[in-house]
């Protein structure tokens, strides 16, 4: 804290002249008639802020507010923004040749009905539409807009039939009397409101369209196919008197680049930090981040905005010790936030030692490390830390939770969990590439550990919830709205769902007593007894009832043969997509920060996206590059500066909660809690499973056992993991680490604290039985279970309280338990 | 397997004790050596009065020294000449004749646990984890390189033991004196029919002082937790994976030896003793060949790659009824699962080995694989198809054998739940045992006792099975299934009948009836019985 007050003190608004203009995009071609391109003038400053100055500045030749249009002159074009004593020049080209461009449903209605908010998800883009239309999210299906619209016809989500008969939502002969223009403009009562009014361009745009007998236009090719949407900039910075545009590129299937800014949609997630116009324009309300959902041709794209205090003068020069803190400082340092400074050696020590091995440093060496001079024991302690059977446990316990190791999950058989959690465990204590953990799991034929995990509550899981899991953990990306409606939020199909989900199809089990399954995939061109019960292998599709063959996401299908394994192409695309390791190193990310990149971390999508985008690629890349090496990935971040960062805040950063710029205090995972009050209280706890009617106990775990060796959280009872959150793995594990009124309770009058406390062979009993003086006892107790010695205050209240009690060992077992729920012990901080 | 899980559930589920039965569970030390002399507990349920062992071990004395209502206590006395391998032990008292309970004799010297035991090769260690959750620790020297093999082989199927290796962990930042697991076994294969004893086998990278902990699954423990712990130099085959066929004859396994007599062998199960068949003939399988299979004929193979599939043709003149039988001789399930298919000349299934239904609690879809299968097959060409069920797994060891042969209608298993007899003069007891009528055999058998001591009967009973309507959804069981009957037989004890003093060994005897005569018994056993007063 005391570092950060000169550059406090020193820090002062000032308004800085811009030392370079650039003009974005610098280059840009227009293809037809009447297409336009916006371009925006972007001020750069000395402390590497910018700033928009499109609306302050001078366009020429006639480019109003830098706004392009092509018109019957084509050839080259350079337009250039004069701004005080700075000049920027683009330079563009433009094609009329082939005239006006040609009618398109998607690029003229559907662009209408996306910019009006019609297909949006609350509206008629939702999962079963509004009042029977069903119109696909950002026009991402125009040719079934076309037809809900044209035809007419009630949505039915499991059938591809329309519900009622189909009326026609526009009238040829009548273009006004069109439902679809009488609803949208208010004429007629519309759940949605007036959209736009009878004299607006859209209003005309439609009518024409109608007058010209509502075609739909050639079909969907390369040249107006978007395969992505890109908005600039991705991360927006503002000060508080700031407005900066959006500029939004349609990149087309045949690499074409259009501007979409003017037909997109923008909402804003957050408007008490950030608004954002119709035009794409974005104000500053609050100090803050949020981020701007932009929805244009199908695609989905958001841009995160931090409005920014004051800038910092001197802002200081951050030491770094690796990439992750080049991105995490950089990103501060725009958003004129001081990082917190490096934590003390026992706030790390606590950390590290929490987040690598769910275990509390042992007193001696806390006073160990304090006392050390080696410039290298951070990386010393980190190296050990990673070598100790705690690491192996703990990451097998983190594992298991995350693969789902249990009794209920993996066939109702203890034998079988054990089976699935060797399997993770010998991964980890061998550090198994994870790009070969994840293909062993999502291939697994037979009887060995990994094939368990495919038999939840004795069955062989459904394709599509089975596919959604391996999705969610290995992507990171939730698939499942798409099992039944194309997905409201992203641009995952139906289609994509189920042809993903066929690769899980014809997974079976052979067996039927639960206690021989072996698991395989049923071939496709034998019945193996099928026809006597008029059973077929196949997945269908819900709503169209076409046989599935199995495809990527990308849409390459992967033809069925009873001689392979199915899901291997599957495994061998997966393990090597993109999203694989950025969604892995998310994961691992969060076991470190308390929060993802992405957040949650599986929810990956192009609207909840990355606080910090490009760390997210470098931690990816860096990860592909080390083999998929989990050890070398956690080395990595905790070796990092910003993971060493203090707890403690300073002005700039106490709201920060998304940039790292300091340690976020995270609840100790139940299983952990528990251990750490087992280590400080010197009473361990034991485990039971079922216990007779008589009492009589027929299963313990043995002595020594830690919360985290448990393999089956619905095997081994505890009444304290539950309260604290430990899930029963029967579905993915979220945990919320949120208080609640149980814990409270269990703090107040539970067993855990009490009978620990008080028992015979505790720590505390054995401290006072030894003679030891009040200090002593207080500082083995801080170290033990803070990871630090007491500071002087505390020393001297705690042992004037002390001094007053009549009964000594009742006022220490107070102090312990005050201690045991304080949030200083309760926390990773 | 639907049917052997069936069976398997029905006989344990007839093997509850009768109330007054005297059971024991478990001996502790569970091993001796030739030469030794030692005493043992045996726990169980009203042992108290027990009075006197039985055992009939060549080279083996015991002497029952005190005995309570759960525990007795024994004295063995092992000659140098005795054999080792697993012995049994009953024990006798008013209260009639217990089970036998098992123990061992080993070769190696024995000693029991203690705390920190250094364990020696070529020794065997006694213990006993008597309470939930208890460990035994034992200490372990060790030369660089050094392989070890050790087994925990336990008393009774109810503990099963758990071995774990651990090797000091120097490098522990949080306590150099801690240990860290270095090797863990649990059984070498979880799966029906196998082993739950564990065994590890391991090379020691590094000289020094290692620990061996012996817990049970799950924190499993209690006084008939007994186990012995053998520790040998070097690295022992691995265990077998391979059941080894049941003592009683079962034609549904797939690990039963389909021989050279396999089919004569049914044909005196069927009552007819003059038929004698040559062996089939063999016909190896050859990954680009589809030779002819004659009927009958074993058609024989390796899956020794994975996704591996092998063919045979078959030509039938006439309409017969056929039986496939299949056999796997090294690796078995479930690591080597066998498809058998027989598809005809317009690739239709027309049978296989794979038994599916339809859960009727959500209509899935659920399939079995079966050793055998009957049905009918027309005249014409047909394919023979085999291959493992799952298209990564191949190895050299997935050898099997398909038998392809006329149905031969014979008596199947005999099931006989009871392993003594205690019987009370004036009351009756009544005896059930199931027989399987296998491809429609018809013909009448016959249940009796020989030997029974005197005042004793057998007489013919009336069964009065639970009537099972038929499943709905349940596909072609018949195909898979044979049909079970159900006997009874009544033993009656005139009043007045003298107590037993000791066991007798009456004879039960099963023989198809053919053709009017008594073919020779397919089922005798012996069984224990004793005449026990009343309970008060």
């Amino acid at each position: 804290m005391k570092t950060l007050l000169p550059f406090l003190l020193a820090a002062i608004a000032y308004a800085a002249d811009p030392v370079a203009v650039r003009l974005v995009p610098a280059t840009f071609e227009l293809h037809r008639e009447g297409a336009a391109q916006q371009l925006l003038l972007i001020a750069e400053y000395p402390d590497g802020s910018t700033q928009d100055l499109t609306d302050a500045a001078q366009w020429s030749p006639n480019a109003p507010a830098g706004l392009v249009t092509a018109k019957a002159n084509p050839g080259p074009v350079q337009v250039t923004a004069t701004h005080g004593k700075l000049r920027a020049t683009a330079s563009g080209r433009i094609e009329t040749a082939a005239g006006p461009a040609e009618f398109r449903f998607r690029a003229a209605i559907g662009s209408i009905l996306t910019k009006r908010g019609c297909n949006s998800p609350a509206c008629h883009g939702g999962v079963k539409g509004r009042g029977g239309l069903k119109l696909s999210a950002a026009s991402l299906f125009p040719q079934d807009d076309y037809e809900w619209i044209v035809k007419g016809g009630e949505y039915q989500v499991l059938s591809a039939e329309s519900k009622t008969p189909r009326v026609p939502r526009i009238n040829l002969q009548n273009p006004a009397e069109s439902l679809l223009l009488r609803k949208a403009t208010g004429a007629m009562p519309h759940g949605g409101g007036k959209r736009f009014a009878v004299d607006s361009p859209e209003y005309q745009t439609i009518t024409n369209w109608i007058r010209q007998g509502a075609p739909f236009g050639p079909p969907e090719d390369d040249t107006s196919r978007v395969a992505a949407l890109e908005v600039y900039p991705k991360i927006l910075t503002l000060e508080k008197n700031q407005k900066h545009r959006l500029l939004v590129t349609a990149v087309m299937a045949n690499g074409r680049r259009e501007d979409v800014t003017a037909q997109a949609l923008y909402v804003a997630n957050d408007k008490q930090i950030a608004t954002v116009a119709e035009s794409g324009l974005v104000s500053p309300a609050a100090l803050g981040e949020t981020s701007i959902l932009v929805r244009a041709a199908g695609q989905a794209a958001a841009v995160i905005v931090g409005v920014i205090g004051d800038p910092i003068a001197n802002y200081p020069t951050l030491p770094k010790s690796n990439f992750i803190d080049e991105h995490v400082f950089d990103k501060l340092r725009r958003l004129r936030i001081l990082p917190s400074a490096l934590s003390s050696d026992a706030e790390f020590l606590r950390r590290v030692c929490l987040d690598l091995t769910g275990t509390l440093p042992p007193p001696a060496r806390v006073t160990e490390f304090v006392r050390s001079t080696d410039p290298k024991k951070r990386e010393r302690v980190i190296d050990a830390l990673i070598a100790t059977p705690e690491f192996t446990d703990y990451w097998t316990f983190r594992f298991q939770d995350l693969f789902r190791v249990a009794l209920f999950a993996n066939g109702i058989n203890a034998k079988w969990s054990q089976m699935y959690g060797e399997w993770i465990r010998e991964s980890i204590a061998k550090n198994k590439p994870y790009d070969r953990m994840a293909w062993e799991r999502l291939t697994a034929q037979g009887y060995d550990g990994p094939t368990r995990h495919f038999l939840p509550y004795d069955v062989i899981g459904s394709p599509e919830e089975t596919m959604a899991e391996e999705v969610r953990v290995f992507f990171g990306r939730r698939l499942e709205c798409a099992q039944c409606h194309n997905h409201p939020y992203e641009t995952w199909s139906q289609d994509q769902f189920w042809g993903l989900a066929a690769f899980f199809g014809r997974l079976f089990k052979m067996g039927d007593t639960g206690n021989e399954y072996v698991v395989f995939d049923h071939p496709l061109n034998e019945g193996m007894g099928n026809a006597e019960v008029n059973g077929k292998i196949e997945t269908l599709h819900p709503r169209t009832k076409a046989k599935l063959t199995p495809t990527l996401l990308d849409g390459r299908a992967v033809p069925p043969s009873d001689q392979a394994n199915p899901r291997k192409p599957l495994a061998d695309w997966m393990v090597q997509h993109p999203y694989f390791a950025e969604a892995a190193v998310n994961r691992i990310w969060a076991e470190f920060f308390g929060r993802g990149l992405v957040d949650p971390v599986d929810d990956f999508r192009s609207t909840n996206p990355a606080t910090h985008p490009e760390l997210l690629a470098r931690l990816a890349a860096e990860f592909r590059r080390n083999g998929h090496d989990l050890r070398a990935l956690m080395r990595l971040i905790v070796t990092s500066r910003t993971y060493q960062l203090s707890a403690e805040t300073n002005p700039t950063n106490r709201a920060d909660r998304v940039n790292y710029s300091h340690a976020l205090p995270r609840p100790l995972l139940a299983e952990v809690l528990l251990d750490a009050i087992g280590q400080v209280t010197g009473v361990a706890e034991r485990f039971t499973t079922t216990v007779t009617a008589s009492g009589k106990v027929t299963q313990q775990t043995p002595s020594g056992t830690r919360a985290i060796h448990l393999r089956e959280p619905d095997l081994f009872h505890s009444r304290f993991l539950d309260l604290y959150g430990r899930p029963n793995r029967l579905a993915l594990p979220e945990r919320s680490g949120k208080a609640n009124l149980g814990q409270a309770l269990n703090m107040l009058a539970g067993p855990i604290y009490n009978e620990k406390l008080a028992h015979p062979e505790s720590r505390l009993q054995k401290l006072l039985a030894s003679q030891a003086t009040d200090e002593a006892i207080l500082q083995d107790l801080y170290l033990t279970a803070l990871g630090r010695p007491p500071d002087p205050a505390e020393r001297q209240q705690i042992l004037t309280a002390l001094s007053t009690q009549p009964n000594r060992s009742d006022a220490w077992k107070d102090l312990f338990w005050a201690v045991l729920c304080s949030r200083e012990f309760a926390e990773n901080h | 397997m639907n049917w052997l899980a069936g069976r398997v559930a029905s006989v344990l589920g007839a093997l509850t004790l009768h109330a007054a039965d005297p059971n024991l569970q478990a001996v502790h030390p569970l091993a001796g050596q030739p030469g030794a002399t030692y005493q043992a507990t045996i726990t169980g349920s009203n042992l108290a009065n027990l009075r006197a062992l039985s055992l009939d071990e060549p080279g083996v004395r015991a002497r029952l020294l005190s005995a309570t209502a759960d525990q007795l206590r024994i004295e063995i006395t092992l000659d140098t000449s005795v054999t080792s391998g697993e012995k049994k032990l009953r024990a006798i008292g008013p209260q009639g004749l217990t089970n036998a309970v098992s123990w061992h004799v080993v070769p190696e010297p024995t000693t029991l646990e203690s705390p920190d035991l250094a364990l020696q090769s070529s020794r065997v260690v006694n213990g006993v984890l008597a309470e939930p959750g208890e460990v035994d620790t034992f200490t372990l020297n060790a030369l660089a390189g050094q392989a070890f093999t050790f087994e925990a082989v336990s008393a009774t199927p109810a503990f099963d033991p758990v071995l774990t290796l651990l090797e000091p962990a120097p490098e522990s930042w949080f306590s150099p004196k801690s240990w860290k697991r270095l090797a863990f076994h649990d059984e070498d294969l979880f799966f029906p029919g196998l082993s739950t004893h564990a065994r590890l086998t391991h090379v020691v990278q590094q000289a020094g002082q290692y620990r061996l902990q012996i817990s049970g699954f799950s924190g499993h423990g209690g006084p008939a937790a007994s186990y012995y712990l053998r520790v040998r130099n070097g690295a022992a085959p691995p265990p077998l994976r391979h059941p080894l066929p049941a003592a009683d004859w079962n034609p549904r396994s797939f690990v039963r030896q389909l021989g050279p007599d396999w089919l004569a062998q049914l044909h005196r199960r069927g009552g007819d003793e003059k038929t004698q068949p040559p062996p089939p003939a063999r016909v190896a399988a050859s990954p680009d060949q589809t030779p002819l299979l004659p009927i009958p004929g074993i058609f024989e193979g390796r899956i020794a790659q994975p996704a591996q599939t092998h063919k045979a043709a078959l030509h039938l003149e006439q309409t017969l009824p056929v039986t496939i039988e299949i056999e796997t001789p090294e690796a078995t399930l479930p690591e080597f699962n066998p498809i058998v298919t027989v598809f005809d000349s317009t690739g239709r299934e027309v049978a296989t080995n794979v038994h599916t239904k339809r859960n009727n609690n959500g209509l899935y879809m659920m399939k079995m694989i079966h050793a055998r299968t009957t049905f009918l097959l027309t005249p014409g060409d047909y394919t023979l198809q085999v291959r493992n069920i799952t298209t990564d797994h191949g190895r050299p060891d997935f050898a099997y054998r398909v038998l392809l042969r006329a149905q031969v209608p014979h008596a199947g298993r005999v099931t006989f739940p009871d392993d003594r007899l205690n019987l009370v003069p004036g009351a009756a007891r009544v005896l059930t045992f199931q027989l399987d009528r296998e491809e429609d055999f018809r013909d009448p058998v016959v249940a009796t006792f020989t030997g029974l001591p005197p005042g004793v009967t057998v007489l013919p009973g009336a069964d009065n099975p639970v009537e099972r309507p038929p499943l709905p959804n349940a596909g072609r069981i018949e195909r898979y299934t044979p049909k079970p009957q159900t006997f009874s037989l009544l033993l009656h004890v005139a009043d007045g009948t003298p107590l037993s003093a000791a066991p007798v060994y009456p004879k039960l005897l099963i023989r198809p009836v053919r053709k009017g005569q008594l073919a020779p018994p397919i089922l005798e056993k012996s069984i224990p019985l004793m005449i026990i007063p009343a309970a008060p």
